[in-house]
């Protein structure tokens, strides 16, 4: 995987000097960022790489210019060799993309004070780079309510570059930085060849950071206190248990807000359909808006509070310092899988969206690895799935809650399942090799910064919106185009009246045209449509339905679209769907990547067509065998 | 011996590491580094990570893979002041 950076230029142009945020992961960056650029700034992203690089314009205290400043993702190290598609590897791409350019830029290192020896392995990587340096310490309250002192004049004098203590949530530490940060703007010309430096990381943080005069025993408490909550969450018995129940409950929280928000954003939606229709009327271009536009936007919307959920969720578990622990603790249990502790964020993530979880496989070091995870997603139980779950459930297995639910898990499961068992064979096939085991960081545990949060939920949904939302949009628009679009060479109709004429449609005709293949799952031209527009998103597949199953009986029926699909008759007066053709439907769901999106997060993370290739033709492969296989049994349990 | 043979909770210092080079480089970048004081605090489940402290306050989970390539000394226990 390479991946270039034309980006920089876009973010670093117009001649404003640049700040770049670097620093560990947890040092507090996010923290740091906010608290310098406020709630309004304005957020960039940076373009052809879906991890944000987020940039806000700063003022600074006159005379100094205004600035560009730069959140750059969490780096340990700028020497050891890795993976440029990592976050680590597009933050030190950005940073050597701005050495070879000579951008006029400043470096603001943030380091968490109470972890100094450690971050003072990257200060030396960075004095042995040609950019103006300030280190902000940041974490100071932490040292003091354990009781130790931080001397920040012992660590300015040993590095030779200026050295700012924070509080990053103590307002007065923003003028202190700004102040800072504006002094080394002024002054910004490329520094000399700076002297090798003649501190050791370890001794230094000894210098620096003494015992306060008095230690109380609250201080020693909290000295204790990640210790002590780690005895409990990291138990041998309870830690599972607990992380299980999260999980669980994480799942419960997206579920629960699904439902509701899906039905109360269809009802308004087809509220503002009527609005609409009235003065467009039921014409052609009156059910373009209603059908085609306002459903779709109504189907990008309903999905926007579970990827703000989600992402709420990750972001307070990142914060807090659990997210590492869930990784430390599930990390045996994915190994015999080929996959490693890390691949549970991504892994998770998905279970909203695929997309943004493609993008978070950047934590993943292992390229092997990661190219695995990248291919499994798509199995993975994404939110868009649930109202089709939700439609076919309530069609075939209505009055039998019991088995809906038990149904709906085993979904879930199957999805699960089929994600470990495809890594399994990828790892012993196409991405075979020796696999990075894990090192991973166990940070403090804090309390999340609930600003830095809400700036994550926002950024997530934007780029939801805009990547997965335009696609929903664009095909629902296109599928409403080949419905009413009569096919070339379709007999005149006699009759016309809105099922005649979506039976002679272009839609119609390639949804028979398929038939030959998905006759032995039991799907009919029908259902094929779905199938069709729910390639481009999933979300297509009940709205899809819904038009062709609303127009073909608007006059006869209206009633519930599960009613009327369980209820409709063929030509002899037998019933269209039995509930063999509801487990088909269920079972290739689970396992086809019908996500435009999803592939177009491929091929941005892994730069090949062929691996977008692959997944398409794996993942329709497996459903409909799985499908095939599923309509068989089921027949033979004796279901329709 | 290894930091994988390390009972859990007794102090020790890492003497070597046993790590292809750009894998040692990022271990050292990390701070697990020759010198440093480690205890093994606890195993991950289902034969998962070790937990180790590094130094005074950094905690990693160390693959019990990259354990058996550390060498580690047992340190001597510290007087009581």
């Amino acid at each position: 995987m390479s991946h270039d950076h034309h980006g920089a230029a876009h973010l670093l142009g117009d001649d404003v000097p640049a700040v770049l945020l670097l620093g560990r992961p947890n040092a507090g960056k996010s923290s740091v960022y906010n608290r310098l650029t406020g709630a309004d700034a304005k957020v960039g992203n940076f373009p052809g790489v879906t991890v944000d690089i987020l940039s806000a314009d700063l003022r600074l205290p006159s005379p100094a210019p205004a600035v560009r400043v730069l959140d750059l993702p969490g780096v340990y190290s700028l020497d050891v060799a890795l993976d440029p598609g990592t976050d680590e590897g597009v933050a030190r791409a950005f940073l050597d993309r701005v050495i070879a350019d000579g951008t006029r830029a400043v470096v603001v290192q943030v380091l968490d004070a109470s972890q100094l020896a450690a971050g003072l392995g990257l200060t030396r990587e960075l004095l042995a780079r040609p950019l103006p340096l300030l280190v902000v310490l940041t974490q100071r309250d932490v040292l003091a309510s354990e009781g130790r002192a931080l001397s920040v004049e012992a660590v300015e004098a040993a590095l030779g570059v200026p050295v700012v203590a924070v509080n990053a949530r103590d307002p007065g530490s923003r003028d202190a930085m700004l102040a800072a940060i504006a002094a080394l703007v002024q002054g910004a010309h490329r520094p000399a060849e700076r002297p090798a430096p003649a501190w050791d990381a370890a001794a230094l943080a000894a210098r620096a950071i003494r015992d306060a005069d008095v230690v109380g025993a609250e201080a020693l408490r909290r000295r204790a206190r990640t210790d002590q909550l780690d005895r409990a969450l990291l138990h041998p018995v309870a830690g599972p248990v607990i992380f299980l129940g999260l999980m669980v409950g994480l799942f419960a929280a997206v579920y629960a807000v699904a439902d509701p928000v899906s039905t109360a954003l269809d009802a308004a939606v087809q509220g503002l359909g009527g609005l609409a229709a009235r003065p467009l009327g039921r014409g052609l271009l009156g059910s373009f808006v209603t059908d085609g536009l306002l459903g779709g936007a109504g189907t990008v919307l309903a999905f926007l509070p579970q990827i703000v959920i989600l992402t709420a969720a990750m972001e307070l578990l990142d914060a807090s310092g659990y997210l590492a622990r869930g990784a430390f603790l599930i990390d045996g249990a994915l190994r015999p899988f080929g996959l490693g502790g890390r691949a549970f964020v991504p892994m998770l993530t998905a279970h909203a969206c695929a997309v943004p979880a493609i993008a978070a496989t950047r934590i993943l070091r292992d390229p092997r690895e990661r190219l695995t995870v990248i291919l499994v997603l798509p199995l993975l139980t994404c939110s868009a799935r649930i109202p089709t779950y939700g439609l076919v459930l309530a069609a075939f297995f209505s009055g039998r809650p019991v088995l809906q639910a038990a149904l709906f898990v085993a979904l879930y499961l199957a999805g699960l399942a089929a994600a470990v068992l495809v890594s399994l064979v990828l790892r012993r096939s196409a991405t075979k090799g020796r696999r990075l085991p894990l090192v991973l960081e166990m940070p403090a545990y804090r309390s999340p910064d609930l600003r830095a949060v809400a700036r994550a939920c926002y950024v997530a949904g934007k780029r939801f919106v805009r990547d997965v939302g335009t696609v929903i949009l664009v095909c629902g628009a296109a599928l409403w185009v080949l419905l009413h679009v009569p096919a070339p060479g379709a007999p005149a109709d006699p009759h016309p009246t809105g099922a005649s004429a979506m039976e002679r449609s272009v839609g119609a005709a390639v949804g028979r045209a398929l038939e030959p293949v998905t006759r032995p799952l039991g799907f009919d031209w029908r259902i094929n449509v779905g199938l069709l527009g729910s390639f481009g998103a999933r979300e297509l597949m009940v709205g899809t339905l819904g038009v062709i199953s609303g127009i073909e009986d608007a006059d006869e029926r209206p009633g519930p679209l599960a009613t009327r699909l369980r209820t409709a008759q063929d030509a002899h007066g037998r019933p269209r769907y039995t509930a063999r053709t509801g487990v088909a439907l269920l079972v290739f769901f689970v396992f086809a990547c019908q996500c435009m999106s999803t592939l177009a997060a491929i091929r941005r993370e892994t730069r090949s067509w062929r691996w977008v290739i692959f997944v398409t033709v794996y993942t329709y492969a497996l459903a409909w065998v799985a499908a095939f296989v599923a309509s068989r049994v089921a027949g033979l349990l004796g279901l329709g | 011996m290894t930091l994988r043979e390390l009972t859990a909770l007794s102090p020790a210092r890492i003497v070597a590491l046993r790590l292809d080079a750009d894998e040692a480089r990022w271990l050292r970048a990390l701070g697990v580094t020759e010198g440093a004081a480690v205890v093994v605090l606890r195993a991950g489940p289902f034969r998962g990570p070790l937990m180790v402290r590094v130094g005074e306050r950094t905690a990693f989970a160390i693959d019990r893979a990259v354990a058996a390539a550390i060498d580690v000394a047992p340190s001597p226990p510290e007087p009581r002041p």
